[in-house]
């Protein structure tokens, strides 16, 4: 049994606007300013006990992104599906960290994807991509390829230039040679 | 040194006390040889004490969400098997399950079975891996060579059956992608009666030693409170006692038609980890074996077309891996392509924690909780 | 491209191997058959170099026959050279023993590729090793990255000199030999931190920590195990450890009754092997070169020659420890003389059967232990071994004290008559008594090391 539907409905009454069941799923909709409230009264009530934040993950819709919580209650055996909108206008949610230590990371990682920001955060950082990327990649709008032609790693900005020219090959040989001053030597062939 | 479980700072260059001369930042990995993968730790050691813990992931990001948004539904199966490439049969049944039951697909019986035998099989070969590994992080061999010799056989079993190694795309929407065959299952048998005796050689190896126990009894405890607050799943919580696997509790495949146990150690510690995943290649041979006896006949897939179109909805369904529970959350629009495929990666939560078990240990019990914590950085990074 | 070229191409490392097995194989059996049928003396060898030389002046003519100076030089480097490929070889074979009893304890085969059943692997490792540029990291000490395996190579030679081959084959016994293997032990240490230090490496930096604080710890325990047979044989010359041992009494002291000291030094036994096994950073004590914690510890930055060097230094000085703890406990190159081979030679055969068992049981340890972590390593000298040295030195004061009782009827308290029975039952009992203690102690020492309790 995921869910006892009737005493859900019955607690969770003040805070969601709707809800819906697919495939024996309750997933319940509310608003952004209640998710805080909302996560805390299911973590502390004595009959839910839903002290494990399972997943936390976003989805684009056409309004905006969707952030989707899964609690779930390791002591009941419960799973919840919370749900909420936050427009394209304002991409800011307010952070679960102070109620599920588990959201940090996993809101690390929608920052990352969906650049939705997060209040109260303490460490908002990239988490999967390199800190100077640009764009967030799970958005709907971010091609497959990225926006960016792809380097090769050995192309670093000096050779840039070098790389062009007519028959000639570049060697990286800093790492192996340990008395040559400058990261790339140039040999003919 | 204050309550270990109180520090939750990630800021690279935060510090928790004051700072002082005797410290200095020891950045491990990602090419450090034993942090599984490709994991990078900012450690900040007093001596050999460790002060701070950053952990940085990322390194193995491929972007298999992404991916898999841009393919068919069959297509976004492969690359599940890049994600945790040690238990890769878990991960597809993972991504069929959700599929199947938004679009309420009857998956014949066999094909169940032998879903549960493939599981089962890979979970072996994977906590083998697991066994041999925390003995060679700490500076042990021979134990490295016995598991693999067990491991090479599973393998070859999971070879004869799905016909790969190691991405095996083997359960697929609607059954398996093929039958197991007599000589396959003779195979299986040979293999279950030659592991019996190495498996109690394993456990001497380990259990007899007395080095070995010292170094991973107390080393890394952790509470239930601790590891649920993190999220932690799978063997690492049922090693701090709490009883629970999905297996059970919100059987897939066939499991519920299975006799098997749910391991559990009180302790919590390296030690407790270790004894779990030892214990549970027992009754994943116990499943095996029961799976060989009992399999029922009928066909192993119910056929699908290559493109099909799931209705719309959305469906958060969660498996149990070798690693913890693996939840996938799939958005279905209607149309050929999955419109957003989310994997909730066991190893992703479970190394959060990790940061506030290395606070105060020194550097050769951060190799030890690692590798007790047996991360797949595929998995981490998707 | 061409020095793309150049760097991919394949060097036929196997025929060179090869070649150079064939090579070495003969330059060892000569040496063997010159050392077994001579004595340790080459002199025919060295005449027929005189010869050679005479010869040459006495066909093309010239200034007469060369100082005898040059050909005492070219024979002490002969003799030299001949220690040193012996040595090379005793390293370089011991990783493909230890390779080869490895495999044995883990099912499988070990090398098995180069030569029949692997016997050239060691000569393809060392070819392919010299093959290596020698890297230096950009921040490193070069001067102390350069003089580090140096520094640790020629102590492991050095120490070569003592080792007792067998009856008469001790090429120099000094009359300190004991203490001078001690100061090379330490001398070990300090190229082992130089190299750590000199690396510009936060690991190897710690690995130099660990092995100085290691080292430095471990010499204490093996420093009172030494006192104690000391006391025993009465000298610090090997040849006098081993007399002791064989023949009773040597001209300084000794017990009056033949008995190898592993009987009643068994607890001092122990602690030498385990702090040994400690200076030779062997599993379970390699914590300076920890593969799984610390990369490869002090030796993270080395690449090519420089690293075999300490990798040779580490066979070498495994080999020479085997040898001292041959010498003082199992009673050296004793033994019965075997059929067919002469006394030389069955002390020769004897010698190294004990030292391959020692071997053998280092490399054990290393199949079956992990490593330990460093507070335990650390408890295990400051909290076990070096108080169970202590009272171990102290006992075989007593000991040592009632056998010379013993052995003087004036100092008895009562008389009795000095026939073979009161002095074979006076042994009986010290031994007994020597036992029970030792053993009263050992309990305690083979109890398991509790968890963190520092």
């Amino acid at each position: 049994m995921l869910h006892n539907k009737t005493l859900f409905l019955k607690k969770l009454k003040p805070f969601f606007d709707h809800y819906a069941e697919i495939r024996g799923q309750l997933i319940f909709v509310l608003d952004r300013s209640k998710i805080l409230e909302c996560l805390s009264f299911l973590k502390n009530d004595k009959d839910l006990k839903f002290n494990m934040l399972h997943d936390l993950t976003c989805n684009q819709k056409s309004k905006g992104l969707e952030i989707v919580y899964q609690l779930h209650s390791v002591d009941n055996s419960y799973w919840i599906t919370l749900k909420s909108l936050i427009p394209f206008e304002s991409l800011v949610a307010p952070s679960a960290t102070s109620v599920f230590v588990a959201a940090d990371w996993h809101e690390r990682e929608a920052f990352d994807m969906f650049g939705l920001k997060f209040t109260d955060h303490p460490d908002l950082r990239r988490i999967l991509l390199p800190d100077d990327w640009e764009g967030h990649p799970l958005k709907k709008e971010y091609p497959l390829g990225g926006f960016k032609d792809i380097k090769p790693i050995w192309a670093y900005e000096e050779a840039e230039d070098l790389q062009n020219l007519p028959d000639r090959n570049l060697l990286n040989s800093s790492i192996i040679d340990p008395d040559s001053d400058d990261k790339l030597k140039v040999i003919e062939s | 040194m204050s309550d270990p479980t109180d520090f939750l700072t990630t800021q690279t260059g935060t510090l928790l006390e004051k700072e002082s001369e005797d410290r200095f930042w020891l950045n491990m990995g990602p090419q450090h040889p034993s942090t599984h993968g490709v994991f990078r730790i900012l450690l900040e050691t007093e001596g050999e004490i460790v002060k701070n813990v950053v952990p940085i992931i990322g390194y193995l990001h491929r972007g298999v969400e992404k991916i898999s948004e841009n393919r068919e539904w069959m297509g976004a199966l492969p690359l599940t098997d890049r994600m945790d490439y040690l238990g890769a049969m878990s991960n597809n049944m993972a991504l069929t399950l959700p599929v199947e039951e938004l679009m309420e697909l009857e998956v014949p019986r066999r094909a169940q079975w032998l879903r549960v035998l493939a599981l089962e099989t890979n979970r072996l070969a994977s906590h083998l891996l697991f066994y041999g590994t925390l003995g060679l992080d700490l500076g042990a061999l021979t134990p490295f060579f016995f598991a693999f010799r067990q491991r090479e056989i599973a393998q070859y079993l999971l070879e004869l059956l799905s016909g790969q190694r190691i991405t095996f795309n083997y359960i697929r929407y609607g059954g398996v992608r093929l039958d197991i065959t007599i000589p396959i299952e003779r195979e299986f048998r040979k293999f279950i009666t030659g592991f019996r005796p190495a498996y109690e050689e394993m456990w001497n190896l380990v259990e007899g030693n007395e080095i070995f126990r010292t170094r991973i009894i107390g080393v890394g405890k952790s509470t239930p409170e601790l590891l649920i607050k993190h999220g932690v799943t799978g063997p690492i919580l049922r090693a701090s006692g709490v009883k629970r696997d999905l297996r059970k509790d919100r059987p897939f495949a066939a499991y519920d038609e299975f006799d098997f146990d749910v391991i559990t150690h009180d302790k919590g510690d390296t030690y407790s980890r270790w004894y779990c995943r030892y214990k549970e290649m027992g009754e994943s041979l116990k499943i095996i074996e029961q799976c060989l006896d009992g399999m029922p006949d009928g066909p192993h897939i119910k056929k699908m077309p290559f493109f099909f179109k799931p209705p719309p909805g959305e469906i958060y369904s969660v498996t149990d891996t070798p690693r913890g529970d693996l939840g996938v959350y799939i958005v279905s629009d209607g149309s050929r392509f999955p419109y957003r495929v989310r994997y909730r990666a066991p190893s992703f939560c479970n190394l959060s924690v990790l940061k506030e078990l290395l606070y105060g240990t020194g550097i050769g019990d951060v190799i030890a909780i690692l590798g007790s914590f047996d991360p797949v950085f595929g998995e981490v990074d998707r | 491209m061409k020095l793309l070229e150049w760097r991919v191409r394949r060097v036929p490392v196997g025929k060179i191997s090869l070649i150079l097995g064939i090579l070495a194989f003969v330059l060892f059996a000569t040496w063997k058959i010159w050392a077994l049928t001579g004595y340790w003396s080459l002199e025919p060898a060295f005449d027929s170099i005189r010869n050679f030389f005479l010869n040459l002046r006495d066909k093309f003519g010239g200034p007469g026959e060369l100082p005898m100076g040059l050909y005492n030089t070219i024979i002490i480097t002969l003799k030299l050279l001949g220690i040193l490929v012996v040595l090379l070889l005793i390293g370089a074979y011991s990783t493909l023993m230890e390779r080869k009893i490895l495999a044995f304890m883990q099912d499988r085969l070990g090398p098995t590729r180069v030569g029949p059943r692997g016997i050239l692997q060691p000569i393809a490792d060392g070819l392919k090793l010299l093959q290596k540029e020698c890297i230096v990291p950009l921040g490193a000490d070069r001067n102390f990255h350069y003089l580090a395996p140096v520094i640790c190579f020629i102590p492991a030679l050095m120490g070569a000199v003592l080792i007792p081959f067998g009856k008469g084959l001790i090429p120099v016994d000094l009359n300190v030999g004991i203490l001078y293997f001690f100061a090379l032990g330490a001398f070990g240490e300090l190229g082992i931190f130089l190299a750590a230090w000199g690396s510009n490496n936060k690991y190897s930096a710690i690995a130099g920590f660990r092995a100085v604080a290691q080292l430095v710890s471990y010499e204490i325990p093996m420093a009172f195990c030494i006192m104690s047979i000391v006391l025993l044989s009465g000298s610090l010359k090997i040849g006098d450890i081993i007399n002791a041992q064989i023949e009773g009494a040597t001209a300084y002291g000794g017990l009056g009754f033949p008995i190898w000291f592993i009987v009643p030094q068994f607890l001092g036994f122990l602690i030498f092997f385990l702090s040994a096994v400690a200076e030779t950073n062997r599993t379970p004590f390699d914590l300076a070169e920890a593969e799984s914690e610390l990369v490869s510890g002090f030796h993270t930055e080395y690449t090519g020659l420089r690293w075999a060097f300490f990798f040779l230094a580490e066979y070498v000085n495994i080999f020479i420890g085997a040898s001292i703890i041959t010498a003082m406990y199992l009673g050296g190159y004793a033994g019965p003389e075997l059929p067919f081979l002469g006394i030389t030679l069955s002390s020769v055969v004897w010698f190294c059967l004990k030292v391959f068992l020692i071997f053998f049981i280092i490399v054990w340890l290393r199949g079956t232990l992990p490593r330990l972590r460093v507070d335990q390593l650390m408890m295990l000298c400051w909290k076990r071994l070096i108080p169970i040295a202590m009272a171990n030195f102290l006992l075989t004061g007593i000991f040592v004290f009632a056998n010379t009782v013993r052995l003087t009827p004036q100092l008895w308290p009562v008389h009795l008559e000095n026939s073979a029975y009161t002095s074979i039952a006076a042994i009986v009992f010290i031994l007994i008594a020597m036992f029970g203690l030792a053993w009263f102690f050992a309990k305690d020492l083979l109890k398991p090391i509790k968890e963190r309790d520092a």
